[in-house]
């Protein structure tokens, strides 16, 4: 073997060695504050569907806070922690076919205030991911969050923003004892009714994509749970 | 030193890695659509570039001739995983908008060309310097497309309404095709003023 094979074999391995080193001390020292940033943005997303309207301390909140906290997010980051020891419970659920899934309850006082479940499913370019949050009659949206998706911003994109999901507030799932079908529309809705919502302008098929799995996967819940509960 | 002037200052303008160079087009038209995340990754190729060149120019000597290519883009990956790694701990936001462009930023033509071109025929001081100077090139072209998509697409800058609420915002600055033109006009305004051509 020449001379300066030996040295290249050498070098190269001593600059993966040290790459790797290196990476694998960064990646371990950060791993930590990586892991609760990702917890957190998960739990902010559930809140945001329950859209709780008292503080963890039990007093209530204001509507101001309430928009802040659970519609723009901006939950101070200390309070998260309270909500999900104290208020919020997670259950396995089994819908049809046998999957298992979970849902997220709000109670207080013994009294469940809110329901909260997954949804996910295609929009445009991507998989839209979220969370779907009902009053305690099981049939209100009282909050919506839709995230992690690769959709166009400032289009599709626009699903992720405030002002989108505040448009599913007081909408309705279910009505008059059947499941009723959410419609969101292309751009403002018309006429206004409980059933329509306003939709993002220049993003039809993110919006076709989200009213279908918002209303697919409500009628799951419903079969598999709700419609139990409102038996009881 | 008028030299060290010239490796910083030269990439800004007359030598602009985007629309001199041609290099780096992929991630600026990606990430491009509104200001802070053209910002942000300002700053990630900026870092990028300085910390690689500064390595690839403290290794030049000894790297063996045969497997440079492949060491330099150890180096360059490495120091992207570094970045990603940090923005995923410290600015959380604002890398689940950057996705994947991050990660990306090892195939940016930029730093492989700077790495190649400059870094290992030159001492660190002088290569740290290309690499600023090239990031700073890279990110002047961003933040001013950035500033243009974001104001003509949504009527805002870094999300603060500029123009009135009537203004509808233009889907076509939007999306990627939108920044293909504006970056267009950036090389022909570019090439208008540094009278620099390519030959036919």
């Amino acid at each position: 073997m020449q001379k300066d094979d030996l040295h290249t074999i050498r070098f190269a391995a001593i600059i993966c060695l040290v790459c790797s080193m290196g990476l694998a001390g960064v990646q371990g020292s950060l791993r930590g504050i990586q892991q609760k940033n990702k917890t957190i943005d998960g739990q902010i997303n559930v809140l945001k569907a329950l859209n709780p309207d008292f503080a963890p301390d039990g007093s209530p909140l204001s509507e101001d806070e309430r928009l802040s906290y659970f519609l723009d997010g901006q939950v101070p980051k200390e309070l998260i922690p309270d909500y999900f020891e104290n208020y919020v419970v997670k259950e396995d659920v089994t819908l049809e076919d046998g999957k298992t899934d979970i849902l997220y309850k709000l109670k207080k006082d013994d009294k469940v205030v809110a329901y909260a479940f997954p949804a996910q499913g295609k929009g445009l370019w991507s998989t839209v991911h979220s969370y779907v949050g009902l009053q305690s009659d099981m049939a209100t949206i009282r909050g919506i969050t839709f995230f992690d998706h690769g959709e166009t911003p400032g289009l599709g994109g626009e699903c992720s923003k405030p002002w989108f999901q505040k448009n599913f507030r007081g909408k309705k799932l279910w009505d008059d004892g059947e499941p009723v079908k959410l419609m969101i529309a292309k751009g403002d809705a018309e006429p206004e009714t409980p059933y329509n919502v306003d939709g993002m302008s220049g993003a039809t098929i993110t919006g076709n994509g989200i009213e279908k799995f918002v209303n697919n996967t409500f009628r799951e819940y419903n079969e598999a749970v709700f419609s139990e509960q409102r038996a009881m | 030193m008028p030299a060290i002037h010239k490796t910083v200052l030269d990439p800004l303008s007359d030598n602009n890695p985007i629309t001199v160079q041609m290099l780096g087009i992929c991630s600026a038209l990606a990430v491009t659509a509104q200001l802070p995340t053209a910002f942000t990754m300002s700053i990630a190729v900026t870092a990028v570039l300085c910390a690689s060149n500064t390595t690839i120019s403290l290794l030049r000597n000894v790297i063996p001739p045969k497997i440079r290519m492949i060491v330099e883009m150890v180096v360059i990956a490495s120091l992207v995983i570094i970045v990603d790694q940090i923005l995923k701990a410290f600015a959380f936001e604002i890398s689940k908008q950057l996705s994947v462009f991050v990660g990306l930023i090892i195939t940016n033509c930029i730093v492989m060309g700077r790495a190649e071109a400059f870094a290992m025929s030159n001492p660190p001081k002088a290569a740290f310097l290309d690499g600023l100077g090239n990031g700073l090139g890279y990110s002047a072209v961003l933040i001013i497309v950035g500033t243009i998509r974001e104001l003509l697409g949504f009527g805002t800058i870094a999300g603060l309404k500029v123009l009135p609420e009537s203004y509808p915002g233009n889907g076509l600055m939007v999306i990627a095709p939108g920044a293909f033109v504006v970056i267009g006009l950036l090389i022909w305004l570019q090439r208008t003023i540094t009278k620099k051509y390519e030959e036919a």
